[in-house]
C-alpha cells in the first residue's frame, strides 16, 4: 500500500476534459515532481490533491484511507503557492503561526515551533516584519515555512519558483532539495521547468493533455522515454522519423538519411512500422569533414555548421544535414566553435538511440 | 487648447457648486435677523440660539441616535449580505446583486409611502424603531458594494491558503476576510451614517414631532421662520459632512499598505 494513491482521477470542466484517468502511487518520504507545459493539468492535479477541486471520477487514497471527499482543512497538507498567499495584515512570525494557532497550540510550543521553523529557512532575524517588506525569495521561505510548520503528511509546491530569477531558483532549489533531506516529508512539486524538476526529484511524472505521459526517475526519463513528448521535453534530443522493419533476426531502423540495425532494441517486427528514432546531441560525436578518419560510430553523417552557441565550456552546434534536417549535437569548444559553413562529420552508435514504437 | 477648456469646465463646476455655500453661510453670523444681504453686523447669538433651543439639540440628538442605529443595523445587513452573494455562483451573484442594490433605485418618496403605510399597520410610525430600520433599509446597499467591493479585491489564494493550513470557514472568515475587508465595512459604515443623516424624504412621511430629525426640522424651519438659525444648522452640517470625508480620506490611506 502506497502513502498516497491516486486512482483513475478523471476531471472534467463542462465539456472539457482536464485530467484523463491518472494514477499515481507516491512512495513516503519522497519528492515527486509533475513535470508538463502549461494546460497539462498538472496544477488541476495539485488542486484536487490540496481538496480545492473534486474529482469527475476516481480516488485517492492517504495511507489507505479513502480523502477524495475530505475538505481542505480536514487534510493535512502543506501548500506553498505560486504567489505565495502570506497574509499581508499579520507578520512573518504571526503568518508562521497561524496553522499552529489553528490547531489550538500552547503559546510557548508556537513560539518554539515557529522560531526552529524561521531557522530552517533562514529569516530567524525577519519574524517582526510585514510579508510586503520582504524581498520574493523571502517571501516564498516564509510561505515554505507556514506550511511546513505543523508538520504535514505531504507538502504541494505550486510553482514555488516561477516569480524569482534565475540565480535565486537555484539556491532555493538546493534549500528546498535540503529541507526535504532533513524533515523528511513527502514533497510533491508542481513545474513546467524541467530542470528543476531534474534538479530535486526522485521521481518525476510527465503531464501532456491531462494524462500521465511517464512517472519515472529522472534518469529513465531521459535514457528510456516512453513517448516521443517525453523524448522532446525532457532535455534536447534528435528525433527521426521513420520505419522499423524485421532485416533477419535484428530490427533495422530506416530514415531519409541512414539504415541502423538495432540489435537488442526490440523484437524484428512481422511487417513494416513506423517508428521513431531518438539520439541526445550529447551522443553524437562531431568533427571536421576534412578529418573525418577520427569521427568513427555505427551512424556516420555529413552535414554543414548552420549556427553555433558557445558557453565556454563547451559548444551547442545546429547541423543542417543534406535533406534539409537539422541535428543538435555538443561538441568541444576547447579552440572555440566552429564557424557556421563549416562541413562536419557527425557520427553516432545504435547503442546509444532510444527507438520509439 | 485643452488645458483652457479643462480649466474654464472645473471653474464653472467648481462656481456652480460652490458659490451658493460660500454667499449663504457668513448669513449664519448675521446680527439681524432676516437672510438678506448687507448683513446687520457680525454676532454669534443665532449660535447661542441653537444649542438654547431644545428643538434644535432635540433634532440632533434624534438624527445622532437614528444615523447610529441605521449605520448599526445596515453594516450588519450590507456587511453579511456582501459576505454570502460571495460565496455563491457566478449568475446568483448577479441576480442578489441586483436585488440589494435595488433599494438605491427606488425613488425615495415610494419607499417613504410604503414604510409610512406599513408601519402605521403595525405601530411603528413615528417611533425610532421605524426610523432606524427605514433608514438602514437606505444604508444597506451602500455598505453592501463597499464590503462587495473589498472583498472582491481579496486575493482569493488568501482563503484557499488558510484552509489547507487547518482553518474552518468560519475561522478563516473572523482571522483572513474580516481584517482584511475592514476598510470596506468602514466606509460602508460612513455612508451609511451619513446617508441616514441626511435623509429627508422618508424621515418627512415617519417622523413624529418627538422624533424629528434634524433634517426634516431645517425643512419645518425654511417654511415656518426664515431665520439665520437654519444657515448655522446648515454650516453645522456641512462642517460635519467635511470631518467625515476626511475621516474616509484617513482610512483609505491607513488601509493602503496592508495591500502589497
Amino acid at each position: 500500500m502506497a502513502f498516497l494513491e491516486i486512482r483513475n482521477i478523471d476531471k472534467f470542466y463542462g465539456t472539457m476534459q482536464a485530467l484523463s484517468q491518472v494514477s499515481l502511487s507516491i512512495p513516503k518520504g519522497g519528492f515527486v515532481t509533475l513535470l508538463g507545459p502549461s494546460g497539462s493539468g498538472k496544477t488541476t492535479l495539485l488542486k484536487i490533491l490540496a481538496g480545492f477541486e473534486g474529482v469527475s471520477a476516481g480516488e485517492i487514497r492517504h495511507n489507505g484511507r479513502d480523502i477524495t471527499a475530505l475538505k481542505p482543512e480536514r487534510r493535512n497538507f502543506g501548500l506553498v503557492f505560486q504567489g505565495y498567499a502570506l497574509f499581508p495584515h499579520m507578520t512573518v512570525f504571526d503568518n508562521v503561526a497561524y496553522p499552529l494557532k489553528v490547531r489550538r497550540m500552547a503559546r510557548d510550543e508556537i513560539a518554539s515551533r515557529v522560531n526552529a521553523m524561521l531557522d530552517l529557512v533562514h529569516l530567524a532575524a525577519f519574524g517582526r516584519r510585514r510579508p510586503h517588506e520582504l524581498s520574493g525569495g523571502q517571501q516564498q521561505r516564509v510561505a515554505l515555512a507556514r506550511a511546513l510548520v505543523f508538520r504535514p503528511d505531504l507538502l504541494l509546491l505550486d510553482e514555488p519558483m516561477s516569480a524569482l530569477d534565475k540565480k535565486l531558483r537555484g539556491d532555493l532549489q538546493d534549500q528546498l532539495r535540503d529541507i526535504h533531506h532533513r524533515l523528511g516529508t513527502t514533497f510533491i512539486n508542481v513545474t513546467h521547468d524541467q530542470e528543476e524538476a531534474m534538479h530535486m526529484s526522485d521521481m518525476i511524472a510527465v503531464m501532456n493533455h491531462g494524462r500521465i505521459e511517464q512517472f519515472d526517475t529522472a534518469h529513465r526519463l531521459y535514457r528510456n522515454p516512453s513517448s516521443r513528448f517525453v523524448a522532446d521535453f525532457v532535455g534536447k534530443s534528435n528525433i527521426f522519423p521513420g520505419t522499423l522493419s524485421g532485416h533477419g533476426r535484428a530490427a533495422e531502423f530506416a530514415t531519409a538519411e541512414f539504415r541502423l540495425a538495432l540489435p537488442g532494441h526490440a523484437p524484428a517486427p512481422a511487417a513494416r512500422e513506423p517508428a521513431e528514432l531518438v539520439i541526445r546531441p550529447e551522443d553524437i560525436r562531431i568533427g571536421r569533414a576534412d578529418r573525418a578518419k577520427d569521427v568513427r560510430g555505427d551512424v556516420t553523417l555529413g552535414g554543414t555548421v548552420a549556427a553555433s552557441t558557445y558557453s565556454g565550456d563547451r559548444a551547442l552546434y545546429s547541423i543542417a544535414l543534406p535533406g534539409g534536417r537539422i541535428l543538435l549535437t555538443y561538441g568541444s569548444a576547447r579552440d572555440g566553435a566552429l564557424r557556421p559553413g563549416v562541413a562536419v562529420t557527425l557520427a553516432f552508435d545504435a547503442a546509444d538511440c532510444i527507438l520509439l514504437t | 487648447m485643452s488645458r483652457v477648456i479643462f480649466w474654464g469646465s472645473v471653474l464653472f463646476a467648481l462656481a456652480f457648486l460652490v458659490i451658493p455655500l460660500v454667499l449663504v453661510m457668513p448669513l449664519a453670523f448675521n446680527a439681524g435677523s432676516f437672510l438678506t444681504y448687507p448683513m446687520d453686523g457680525f454676532s454669534l447669538k443665532w449660535f447661542e440660539e441653537i444649542f438654547a433651543s431644545g428643538r434644535w439639540t432635540r433634532a440632533l440628538s434624534n438624527s445622532v441616535k437614528i444615523a447610529t442605529g441605521a449605520m448599526a443595523m445596515g453594516v450588519l445587513i450590507g456587511g453579511l449580505a456582501a459576505t454570502g452573494v460571495m460565496l455563491t455562483g457566478r449568475v446568483l451573484q448577479i441576480v442578489l446583486t441586483g436585488l440589494f442594490v435595488s433599494p438605491l433605485v427606488v425613488p425615495s418618496i415610494v419607499v417613504g409611502v410604503a414604510f409610512a403605510y406599513a408601519f402605521g399597520r403595525i405601530g411603528l410610525s413615528g417611533s425610532y424603531l421605524g426610523l432606524v430600520l427605514a433608514h438602514a433599509i437606505l444604508g444597506a446597499p451602500l455598505v453592501f458594494l463597499s464590503v462587495m467591493t473589498s472583498l472582491k479585491g481579496l486575493d482569493p489564494d488568501l482563503d484557499l491558503a488558510a484552509a489547507s493550513l487547518g482553518a474552518t470557514r468560519s475561522h478563516r472568515f473572523r482571522h483572513v476576510t474580516l481584517p482584511l475587508a475592514a476598510p470596506g465595512f468602514l466606509a460602508g459604515a460612513l455612508f451609511a451614517f451619513i446617508t441616514s443623516f441626511d435623509e429627508v424624504v422618508v424621515a418627512l412621511f415617519l417622523a413624529s414631532p418627538e422624533s424629528t430629525t434634524l433634517p426634516v426640522a431645517l425643512f419645518a424651519g425654511l417654511r415656518d421662520r426664515l431665520q439665520p438659525t437654519i444657515v448655522v444648522v446648515a454650516l453645522l452640517l456641512s462642517l460635519m459632512s467635511f470631518a467625515l470625508l476626511w475621516l474616509m480620506r484617513r482610512l483609505q490611506t491607513l488601509a493602503q499598505p496592508q495591500k502589497q
